[in-house]
């Protein structure tokens, strides 16, 4: 008998023979990296140290001025540098560019760049590379998502392979800062498709990307900065669901992972793991298209903001860990206003349902909130927000969608309601103009309001610190009451470290910086 | 049918079973009078609390009553079980009826279609049919019943095999009884008890394919309690909140426990074989 | 026998059409239009026109059906939306993985199953019958993602364990493939020990009672001298329908387990190409379960013919 069980077991296992010469293909390597990392880590003694993220998402594409997710960026941008960078007290520092001269009338900006910083395929990076890649940010075609931060460059000068000269249209105060955006990220001229070959000048290389499981960045032996980075390489291992991640970190299977409140104080008595946290810049929002029915009403919006109860959100969603917060995050404490100042951050039912009534929807109405389904802060916001808007009568399917889906989604301008966060960024441009000017790369929500524009233009190429500020703040009081979006919290971000690595200290500069500085104990 | 009766009030399973289903029928019926909140109202005071007075299982990350949602629960997932069982009984008994009762072509079209239809594994199916339908309950009903349509069909259909040459068959046809008739109130009769087995069973594991889906996110949508779905966000919270997964969970296995027990006792208690014993 | 198989083969042809004609059927009978659909109701209509034609949407039910049913005639499954990769290479990459997971839960519940299942029919009505029943019927009902939550969750919780991260194939590293596959092979494998330990137990059971049973019996052959020598062979028939059929369960039923223990097999392919409206994957992938299943019923059925001379076709 044991024979024949035995038999059933060999059919089986001939059919998987059959199907195994799939199973010993390599990985897709969309890097033109070369094999030198490989070599170098076998020379080493002590073993090379690979540090592992536990990312909660699959990227979605490595092209810098293409792809505006998250889980992108956090990879891009470990690949490519930008002229200038930010360091962790979120100061403007040199980057490709090792210094700047901006003109009297603030309407030329002048870069004098790093010499010998090689691309990873070996050539060096020129004051060429940089106009090209300016150049197709600007282009429309290219769909950049930075397009709207350069709006105000008109020409692009190379006298030498180590100055650009920026002309401007007008003075712009922001464009340093902007210029730190990954988004802004210098690419090699030569590379055509960057969503495959992904050749910067950054710290890491790309090595192998494995959708779905991981994508592992080696060491850039040549990296402009000496002593950087301080690992051979990173391994984004994709684990979407957070009590997975937590497992694994637990048993030290991963290094780094970001966590949510709740996980970060079961870990903090955790042996082996410490947690480190930070105010971010990052805010959650309620994003309404102001084009559809019945949300191009602005008393309908008004409606949803004051049905809203936000502290509550932050209390269940964040578990306390969390502000309030305006269109400006509260960490930019030079330009954010005191929420207290937005009549509409008040929950009031009553004036939400009066507020409807007005607008001709006195029993509400059905419509969809989308939301991403792997973040689980998203999902539970966007429950939150279906259960508090039923006491105005408004009745909200949550459509929850897959990450990929989530982005074209936010791209499309087609949305309903959609549940997401942002980045403040470390000028009001971005958070204001960025965001919701009529021409704002990120202006998703359709949102058009002349004087609006008017207000953030001003702002941008004023000068005078104290009339920006001036500015802005009638900016975010408008924004606000317009509610083209509903600026929910602005959270605390929390990781778990394992105790083998050293040097991770994140701050709202990004988690980039961290990593760059961060060495593991083997 | 007596004999039955008291057959079936010796097999304590039986009567266990029944009486547990029973409750839990009650309770998914009368949900609303029995469940001491709103199973959506959050207490964001209250969140991830383990049993107390006032939430007698403890709260979710919500503070919604977790008592509350499983008895909901009960009614999303006896509404699903039920009606797709429902779907799966009357399109097997018809195709079951035709194909055994006329035989020949309609036979062997019937039968290969359910052939192809038995080529998939259940969940499977069940998951192509949501995907392109789109998640939500509805969807979720009439995939899961789509996907229970053979087994039902080849149990009528091998019923009605077996009894359509018998005498009292004959006897009707002789006398012009129509072929509605003889198919609906002689034949699809005697067919009845192994369906009955058959659906009990398949309700446990039409329970268990809805919550397959929802933990997958593709069955019930929040804030509808569904075990299955309240079971995979109980997953981030199992260390905070144990009850969180444990209740649903166990709430789940009775009910599947009771419906299995009891497509097993009344098996035994139809069966001829063991009748004869 | 050999003709017997022929005669099978054949006859699967009509059945492969049918899975393939639902399975197309299925994903595009879809209310709306699967180009919007696949990219999300919000995409530009370029670029829904652009998919469209470049999967041949625009072209009426039929041609597309027989476009796709040509292209899998020569092992072409088609492009992923998504990736722009072609289906078939990566489906077979991903069934090596789910394979490995199935023959090992195959392993592991047979391995629990038969022996149990024995043992309580040996001992019918004994106190450790009634307990092997309960623990059976509480494995059938327990839905297979508790049964793994728990033991991923519990056992990095409680013991520090968790297992490796990256899948490794048994022929390169069995130890380590081990540690990788044994978690949801185990959670799978309950479900399917369950079911086998009451298929054997009540297979036995009615073998024990057969006359030739209590011939053996009386010419005073130790008891388990007539289990394994005369009813063992009797039972297996039931046994081995039902071991098919779970094959089909565990195709299936990894699914679930794939996407909850983060095992890149063909379930989770599947699984992701729902979540991204990559209708092509879909399709393919479950097409391609449905065909491994109507092989493995067809294998079982052949062993059957092996198993128990009797049986003639």
């Amino acid at each position: 008998m044991k024979k024949r069980f035995l038999a059933i077991l060999l059919t089986v296992g001939m059919v998987l023979t059959a199907c195994s010469g799939g199973g010993s293909e390599t990985a897709q390597t969309p890097s033109g990296g070369g094999q030198e990392g490989q070599e170098q880590q076998q020379e080493q003694a002590a073993g090379p140290t690979e540090l592992i993220v536990g990312a909660e998402q699959d990227p979605v594409g490595f092209d810098p001025h293409k792809v505006p997710a998250a889980s992108s960026v956090r990879i891009y941008s470990l690949i490519y540098d930008s002229l200038t960078k930010l360091d962790k007290d979120l100061n403007v520092i040199p980057g490709l560019a090792e210094s700047w001269k901006v003109s009297e009338d603030g309407k030329t900006i002048q870069f004098n760049l790093r010499k010998g910083v090689k691309f990873h395929n070996g050539r060096e990076m020129t004051a060429e590379d940089v106009k090209y890649s300016f150049e197709r940010i600007l282009n429309p075609d290219t769909g950049s998502i930075a397009k709207s931060y350069f709006s105000s460059v008109d020409t692009i000068e190379v006298p030498d392979p180590y100055t650009v000269v920026f002309k401007l249209k007008n003075p712009d105060s922001a464009f340093l800062a902007n210029s730190s955006s990954a988004y802004a990220s210098i690419v090699p001229k030569e590379v055509s498709d960057l969503n495959k070959e992904a050749v910067g000048t950054g710290p890491f290389m790309m090595e192998t990307f494995e959708s779905g499981q991981y994508v592992r960045l080696k060491k850039n032996p040549d990296y402009f900065i000496e002593g950087q980075p301080g690992v051979d390489a990173i391994k984004f291992q994709i684990m979407k669901d957070e009590a997975e991640r937590l497992a694994a970190l637990r048993a030290g299977k991963v290094d780094i992972a970001s966590v949510s409140a709740d996980f970060a104080k079961l870990l903090g008595e955790t042996k082996g793991v410490t947690v480190k946290s930070y105010q971010s810049m990052e805010y959650s929002y309620l994003g309404i298209n102001v084009n559809k029915k019945p949300f191009d009403d602005p008393r309908v919006r008004q409606a949803i903001s004051y049905a809203v109860d936000r502290n509550a959100i932050i209390q269940v969603v964040w578990k306390g860990e969390a502000s309030l917060t305006g269109p400006v995050a509260p960490a930019q404490t030079a330009w954010a206003l005191d929420v207290s100042s937005y009549p509409s951050y008040q929950t009031n039912i009553e004036k939400a349902k009066q507020l409807l009534a007005e607008a001709g929807y006195p029993n509400g109405f059905e419509t969809v909130i989308e939301t991403a389904s792997t973040y689980p802060d998203m999902v539970e916001t966007a429950q939150m927000l279906q259960q508090q808007l039923q006491a105005i009568g408004i009745k909200a399917k949550i459509n929850q969608l897959e990450w990929g889906n989530y982005i074209e989604t936010w791209k499309s301008k087609d949305m309903t309601l959609l549940v997401g966060r942002n980045t403040s960024g470390i000028d009001p441009d971005r958070s204001l103009r960025f965001f919701f000017h009529t021409n704002g790369s990120a202006n998703v929500w359709n949102y058009s309001n002349p004087q609006y524009d008017q207000l953030v233009e001003k702002a941008l190429e004023a000068t005078d610190q104290q009339e920006r500020k001036k500015l802005y703040d009638e900016a975010q009081k408008m924004l606000v009451e317009d509610a083209p979006n509903l600026f929910l919290a602005s959270p605390k971000n929390f990781y778990a470290v394992n105790e083998k690595v050293e040097g991770f200290e994140p701050t709202a500069a990004g988690e980039v910086y961290a990593l760059v500085q961060t060495s593991k104990k083997n | 049918m007596n004999t039955f009766r008291q057959r079936f009030v010796q097999n304590k399973t039986a009567v266990v079973c029944l009486i547990v289903l029973a409750v839990i029928c009650l309770a998914a019926i009368l949900a609303p009078v029995i469940a001491p909140y709103d199973p959506t109202q959050m207490f964001q005071e209250h969140r991830l609390e383990g049993s107390s007075g006032q939430f007698l299982l403890g709260t979710d990350q919500f503070g919604r009553d977790l008592f509350s949602r499983i008895i909901y629960g009960a009614q999303v997932s006896l509404l699903v079980g039920v009606s797709s069982v429902a779907i799966s009984v009357a399109f097997g008994s018809l195709f079951g009826l035709l194909a055994g009762y006329f035989g020949r072509w309609i036979d062997s079209l019937i039968m290969r279609v359910m052939d192809v239809l038995f080529a998939f594994p259940e969940i499977l199916l069940a998951l192509a049919i949501v995907a392109a339908l789109g998640p939500g309950m509805v969807n979720t009903i009439l995939a899961i019943g789509i996907v229970n349509i053979p087994i039902f069909t080849r149990i009528v259909r091998g019923a009605v095999l077996s009894i359509k040459n018998l005498e009292y068959v004959e006897s009707a046809r002789v006398i012009g009884a129509s072929t509605k008739r003889i198919l609906f109130l002689e034949i699809f009769p005697n067919a009845s008890a192994p369906l009955l087995v058959q659906a009990s069973l398949a309700i446990s594991g039409a329970i268990l394919t809805e919550s397959g889906l929802s933990f997958l996110g593709l069955g019930i949508q929040p804030p509808d309690p569904s075990w299955g779905g309240m079971i995979s966000e109980a997953r981030r919270y199992m260390e905070l909140a144990p009850g969180m997964i444990v209740w649903p969970c166990a709430a789940m296995t009775v009910t599947i426990l009771a419906f299995n027990l009891f497509g097993d006792a009344l098996r035994d208690l139809l069966d001829p074989r063991h009748r004869s014993k | 026998m050999g003709q017997y198989i022929l005669k099978r083969l054949v006859s699967l042809i009509p059945i492969i059409v049918g899975i393939s004609i639902l399975v197309f059927t299925i994903l595009h009978l879809v209310p709306g239009d699967p180009a919007s659909i696949m990219l999300g109701t919000n995409a530009t209509p370029e670029a829904i026109q652009a998919l469209r034609e470049s999967m041949g949407l625009d072209k009426p039910l039929i041609t597309q059906y027989l476009n796709w049913a040509g292209g899998l005639l020569v092992g072409d499954f088609g492009q992923s939306v998504h990736t722009g990769e072609p289906i078939l290479p990566e489906i077979l990459k991903r069934f090596t993985i789910t394979l490995q997971l199935t023959l090992l839960a195959t392993l592991i519940g047979w391995g629990i199953a038969i022996p149990i299942g024995i043992l309580s029919a040996v001992k019918v009505h004994s106190p450790l019958d009634v307990i092997v029943r309960i623990i059976a019927m509480l494995g059938i009902s327990v839905p297979n993602f508790a049964i793994g939550t728990l033991l991923l969750l519990g056992l990095s919780l409680y013991f520090g364990w968790f297992p490796p991260i990256d899948v490794v194939h048994f022929w390169d590293d069995p130890v380590e493939a081990l540690k990788v596959y044994i978690l949801p092979a185990v959670t799978m494998g309950i479900v399917l020990a369950a079911g086998i330990m009451r298929m054997t137990r009540s297979a036995f059971l009615e073998t024990l009672d057969k006359d030739f049973i209590r011939t053996a019996r009386a010419k005073g052959n130790n008891e388990w001298k007539v289990v394994i020598g005369h009813a063992l062979r009797n039972s297996a028939i039931p046994v081995i329908t039902l071991a098919g059929l779970q094959i089909g369960y565990l195709l299936g039923g990894s699914v679930i387990v794939e996407h909850l223990f983060s095992i890149p097999g063909l379930g989770q392919y599947i699984l992701d190409g729902i979540y991204q409206r990559d209708y092509p994957v879909v399709q393919g992938g479950v097409l391609f379960v449905a065909l491994v299943f109507v092989l493995i019923n067809l294998l079982v059925d052949i062993i059957y013919t092996w198993v128990d001379p009797r049986i003639k076709y």
